[in-house]
């Protein structure tokens, strides 16, 4: 389909490197392992040519600097990224962005990770030499309902606005004003209201742009970053969680070129709000009045009470979401084997809205795993949003409770109710015995994404929240109470467990899934989403920036 | 000035040196590590080289020389985390072992620098050479657990016998624990042997009056 | 007495042997080694360490010292601070005389970096450093009369270690924790009025060490306990690693501020004191001299020290002054980055010595680039005196290994980190 790209050989401060034709002089330079330092240039956004801090010479015109970000490389080009006329450019262009720039870094939430800084410190270091006032201009304007704008820190970069035209292709941010009043502004009475408006925050470079969820929150080098896998929707966008402790902070995405580029939506950045809000924290049995947290070993006992007499009869149902992770459907499908149950049926987040872009319909991050386990071990799965799901049920294990909120009325009759839930909702509430579990972004584990790619979670938060386990270790458990065989006590041992069992996962090892993921070729969707034409971008070897 | 020392070595001893080089006034050369104790001992017995003074052997353990990141300030930088690690291979050769040799007399001084790969990190030793180098070399063993083979008495210096693993390798993490030593018992010298409080096989713990009813799991 | 025949006259004169042969007499009682523990804790011994004794008798047949009673991580802890907040680290090496442990560990990280400070803080690194020595010469030299029965004598060296602490107080603002030079510089300057009250204490402090001088040089009952005690060569002292007072008793006429002049040193006219027997005494004579040569660095150094910044002014480096972190974002940003990153010190390895006050104090460090250090070793200077313990104490008596012990001058800080 691609044309075999043209590469030439260019010179970048002596060290002779291969770039290819459509490089700009940042991206040669990058190839070389110089960094050129630069605001304005995002690689895959269009060209702005503002912010003048990527300048460079070239040895075909001494003296004139050139703007790295716009020219292109050509064969035998020089590159030159350290004379002092660059130097000089670097130096001069802080200081220009400084001028006017607010002595905010004890509450901006940009330190730590702010260009300003790290470019200052790099290629400045000078006092001020300014004898005036600063600008003052409006700070901490809400654009959004995520993003909220700080117009003194701005540098116009321009950033923002050419993300919102380009990429997320709703374009409601604009420049008003001119010379230094310039500012950063959303339409009268159209809010900066995008499922992608995050993502400005995101590449802005400086604390104008924040996130209106995380402000003032955190430290950002406070916080430990571990790549896992958004549970908001069926896409599968890659993300870093940050967290501390057992809490967590914030998503952000990471780059993955297949899934998600550098983006995610909004949407699904306020997903790790369910794993430190309304959990459960500890094993507990009874409903209502009678409930008592009695630790998990006891926990297992009455859950293995109530389901030892029930094995095999009619009436024994397994509730598998699809929030669950493979290793965990692997355990409940397992489990439910077991106890011989009758009925498994499939739950999960109800459908939400799709979009051309990263949003899925269906908003859990594994359907297409707990199928492709539901084919392997034969079993038949029913949706679990159908009305009168739970009819004829007298018994339920749900692995993860979401979609029960559906049929609640069921669940108050069912007298052997064992919950695996993460957070206290009504059908929670309803569980004889609950037993808490670990959600995605604590603990590891690996899921399915609508394209059929399986993607990794590493487990951010080694700190035990409760008697919080992973929802493998819960069913692995109560399998081996019940007479099973031992239970697994490593996410890899569960995942080689699943990857025993089904055919797409053969031959596949936990820990050689790598941050990427991978497409299981026998998963691949037979029907694609209608997507709009993207923007021709430069070839897939960009870094983010 | 030490140039002069690395155009001796490289006059006596050509095939025993990998590489030399000077850094911020140091000059290092790296050496074989079978020819190590030629070097030196040329180095310390050579009328023009006279460097009898053995300052210190230094050992770096570059496991995280790449990956480890900056600042110090925060709690989360302090290593670099699992899934960074695992997905770069460990980095050989990992260990460097540095000689500091000075002469009194000349006042010039080398660094002599062996490189070791993590599956093989054993020197020979160079207390035939310098006494002082026992004690150096019970110190690169007890905190980085490099062998030196010929050693008289390679124990461990600083850490108590006990002491599971080699504190200054870069994959010990700061927060580890180690398994409690118990108290090891020893007659009473003052009340001597004898049945009752205070008597040979009662732990020390016991053996102060007034302590005799006393949970010893207590902390008071 | 009552009369006796002469035959038991005879009978009680005559010499009672278990076995006639005459020459047996001369033969030891046949008696077990003992083995005795000194230490860890022990009124007389400097630092924790434990010494296993096998005694014959008084005789010391072997001692092997045992370290690591004071080990309280310092490389591994310094891998996880910024490189300033090393700092407080480095004074409790030789918690004795802390400034110059402050002085060592900069000017290595200096090195490392490439950059020099300024004239002034250069003077006053030197003004500080030496009254650091003095005032661990103090303590060593009073602490050998003292461990030996005089404690008057040390408490006229007390006496004068108070003053200098009063003046380290002042200006570094602690006694011992001084955590006082920076990278590029000092933290602090002389206050008002602390060069006058310098002028008045040393005088002091002189005749202080002249009433240690006349109290032990000449004392019966110290030189014998401490002439021809501990000796050893010069050659063999270097092949042991000694540096310092303890090697330049011995002969060896080695001092870094002489061979390897840094900071000012090398304007400064003093005199290193060299023995001849490399025995206690001497030792401890070396380091009375010093005493006298360090104030002589300390008047000279008053008299030069020229005004001006106290560091540089390079903001990748040195903090910005707090009028500029408050009124302008390159200020603030400068002050942010330095303290939550830390000094970006350039990848590579150097090993930076200067002269402690046992010997060369060297600093092995590796950065990779980063704002923290990647790896510091220390080269103690007491690390190889007290491994040389076992040969010093040869062929000696209990009775000797207090004296040897403390003219070494074991801080456990520095040796055990």
């Amino acid at each position: 389909m691609t044309t075999p790209v043209k590469m030439v050989k260019v010179e970048v401060d002596g060290v002779a490197v291969e770039a290819d034709s459509r490089d700009n002089l940042v991206e040669a330079a990058r190839r070389a392992g110089k960094a050129i330092p630069y605001f304005c240039y995002h690689p895959r956004l269009s060209i702005a040519g503002q912010c003048r801090m990527c300048l460079v010479e070239t040895a075909d015109q001494p003296g004139r600097l050139q703007a790295g970000c716009q020219v292109k490389v050509k064969e035998g080009l020089k590159i030159l990224t350290n004379t002092p006329a660059v130097k000089e450019n670097q130096r001069g262009v802080m200081e220009f962005h400084l001028i006017n720039h607010p002595v905010d870094c004890a509450i901006c939430d940009q330190s730590g990770e702010c260009k300003l800084q790290d470019y200052y410190m790099e290629y400045d270091h000078q006092p001020s030499r300014q004898r005036t006032y600063k600008l003052q201009k409006p700070k901490r304007e809400e654009l959004g309902p995520m993003v909220v704008y700080d117009a003194e820190r701005c540098i116009m970069c321009t950033r923002c606005v050419r993300f919102m035209d380009e990429v997320a292709q709703e374009p409601q941010l604009a420049v008003v004003n001119r010379g230094d009043h310039s500012l950063i502004a959303t339409f009268p009475g159209q809010p900066l209201d995008s499922n992608y408006s995050g993502n400005t925050v995101d590449i802005c470079p400086v604390g104008a742009l924040l996130n209106t969820d995380f402000r003032f929150k955190s430290r950002v080098w406070f916080v430990e970053k571990s790549p896992t896998v958004c549970n908001g929707c069926s896409n599968g966008c890659n993300t870093y969680v940050e967290s501390r402790g057992t809490q967590l902070y914030r998503l952000l995405p990471r780059r993955n070129e297949e899934v998600n580029q550098v983006w995610m939506c909004d949407e699904g950045r306020l997903t790790y709000h369910e794993t430190n809000e309304k959990r459960v924290e500890w094993a507990r049995k009874g409903r209502g009045e009678a409930r008592e947290d009695i630790g998990p070993a006891l926990a297992l006992d009455e859950a293995r009470r109530l389901l030892a007499p029930l094995k095999g009869k009619p009436g024994l149902a397994l509730w598998i979401s699809a929030q669950c992770t493979v290793e965990e459907a692997q355990g409940a499908f397992d489990l439910g084997a077991q106890l011989g149950a009758s009925k498994y049926l499939l739950g999960g987040k109800p459908a939400g809205k799709g979009d051309e872009f990263l949003v899925r319909a269906d908003k859990n991050p594994n359907r297409r795993g707990v199928e492709m386990l539901a084919q392997a071990w034969g079993v038949k799965l029913e949706a679990g949003e159908t009305e009168g799901a739970l009819n004829g049920v007298s018994a339920l294990v749900a692995a993860r409770t979401d979609g029960l909120g559906l049929h609640l009325g069921a669940l108050e009759r069912i007298e052997a109710f064992i919950a695996i839930a993460q957070n206290e909702d009504p059908a929670a509430q309803l569980a004889q015995v609950v037993l808490p579990v670990n959600s995605l972004y604590e603990a590891g584990g690996t899921v399915v994404n609508y394209y059929g790619r399986l993607q990794r979670s590493w487990a951010a938060i080694v700190k035990p929240r409760g008697d919080a386990q992973p929802g493998w270790a819960w069913a692995g458990q109560l399998a081996e109470s019940l007479g099973g065989a031992r239970a697994v006590a490593t996410v890899q041992a569960a995942f080689a467990s699943a990857a025993a069992k089904a055919a797409p996962l053969t031959g596949l090892e936990f820990d050689a899934i790598s941050e990427e993921g991978r497409v299981l070729p026998a998963l691949l969707p037979t029907e694609f989403p209608k997507r709009a034409p993207r923007p021709e971008s430069a070839p897939a070897a960009q870094p983010q920036a | 000035m030490a140039q002069a020392l690395i155009d001796l070595l490289k006059e006596k001893l050509p095939d025993a040196i990998v590489s030399s080089h000077t850094h911020c006034g140091d000059e290092v050369v790296v050496v074989k590590r079978e020819q190590l104790v030629d070097v030196i001992k040329l180095l310390r017995d050579e009328p023009a080289a006279d460097l009898k003074l053995l300052a210190q052997i230094a050992c770096v353990d570059l496991l995280t020389f790449a990956t480890e990141l900056t600042g110090g300030g925060s709690i989360a930088s302090q290593e670099a985390p699992a899934y960074l690690k695992a997905s770069q291979g460990p980095r050989e050769p990992r260990y460097q072992v540095a000689y500091n040799l000075a002469s009194v007399k000349k006042k010039h001084r080398l660094r002599i620098r062996v490189e070791l790969r993590s599956d093989d990190c054993k020197v020979p030793t160079i207390t035939s050479l310098y006494p002082t180098a026992d004690w150096w070399e019970r110190y690169c063993w007890d905190m980085m657990g490099i062998e030196f083979s010929g050693h008289p008495n390679l124990q461990r210096l600083l850490m108590y016998p006990e002491f599971v693993g080699h504190p200054l390798r870069k994959d010990y993490p700061i927060q580890r624990r180690q398994p409690l030593v118990h108290e090891h018992d020893f007659p009473d010298l003052v009340r001597g042997p004898g049945p009752g409080p205070g008597g040979a096989g009662v732990p020390m713990s016991q053996t102060h009056v007034g302590r005799k009813n006393v949970d010893p799991n207590t902390y008071e | 007495m009552t009369q006796k025949t002469q035959a038991a006259q005879a009978a009680d004169t005559a010499p009672v042997a278990l076995n006639p042969d005459p020459l047996e007499l001369d033969d030891e009682l046949p008696s077990a080694f003992s083995k005795v523990k000194l230490g860890p804790s022990h009124p007389a011994t400097h630092g924790t360490v434990r010494l296993n004794m096998t005694l014959d008798g008084e005789k010391i047949v072997e001692c092997i010292p045992e370290i690591g009673f004071l080990h309280r991580g310092f490389s591994k802890s310094s891998e996880n601070a910024t490189w300033h907040q090393v700092l407080p680290y480095t004074d409790r090496l030789n918690y004795v005389s802390p400034i110059l442990n402050n002085v060592g560990y900069i000017l290595a990280v200096e090195k490392l970096i490439g950059i020099t400070d300024t004239e002034r803080s250069k003077y006053l690194r030197v003004i500080g450093g030496e009254i650091s020595r003095m005032c661990d010469h103090l303590t060593c030299v009073s602490a050998i009369g003292l461990e030996m029965g005089a404690m008057s004598a040390f408490l006229y060296g007390v006496e004068a270690r108070e003053m200098l602490w009063d003046r380290v107080a002042e200006m570094t603002g602690a006694r011992m924790t001084t955590s006082w030079t920076r990278i590029g510089g000092v933290a602090t300057d002389t206050p008002p009025g602390w060069i006058e009250r310098v002028k008045e204490t040393l005088p002091r402090v002189l005749e202080l060490t002249d009433e240690l001088d006349k109290l032990f040089s000449k004392n019966r009952i110290f030189v014998d306990r401490t002439r021809g005690i501990g000796v050893i060569g010069a050659d063999e002292a270097v092949s042991w690693g000694f540096t310092g007072p303890a090697l330049r008793a011995s002969g060896v006429d080695y001092d870094v501020r002489k061979a390897h002049p840094y900071l000012v040193y090398d304007r400064m006219e003093f005199e290193v004191p060299v023995g001849q027997r490399g025995d206690t005494f001497d030792r401890y004579l070396c380091r009375l001299e010093e005493i006298r040569q360090s104030a002589r660095i300390v008047t000279q150094a008053i008299e030069q020290m020229p005004p001006g910044p106290i560091i540089i002014d390079d903001w990748r480096y040195a903090l910005p002054p707090k009028k500029d972190v408050f009124t302008s974002i390159e200020g603030v940003m400068a002050h942010f980055k330095l303290i939550m990153e830390g000094i970006h010190v350039p990848a590579g390895e150097v090993y930076g010595f200067t002269e402690g006050s046992n010997g060369e104090l060297g600093f092995h460090i590796v950065s990779n680039g980063a704002g923290k250090p990647y790896m510091i070793q220390v080269r103690a200077p007491g690390f190889p005196i007290v491994g040389a313990l076992p040969r010093l104490l040869q062929g000696h008596s209990l009775g000797d290994l207090i004296p040897i012990f403390d003219s070494i001058n074991m801080i456990g800080g520095e040796v055990e980190q």
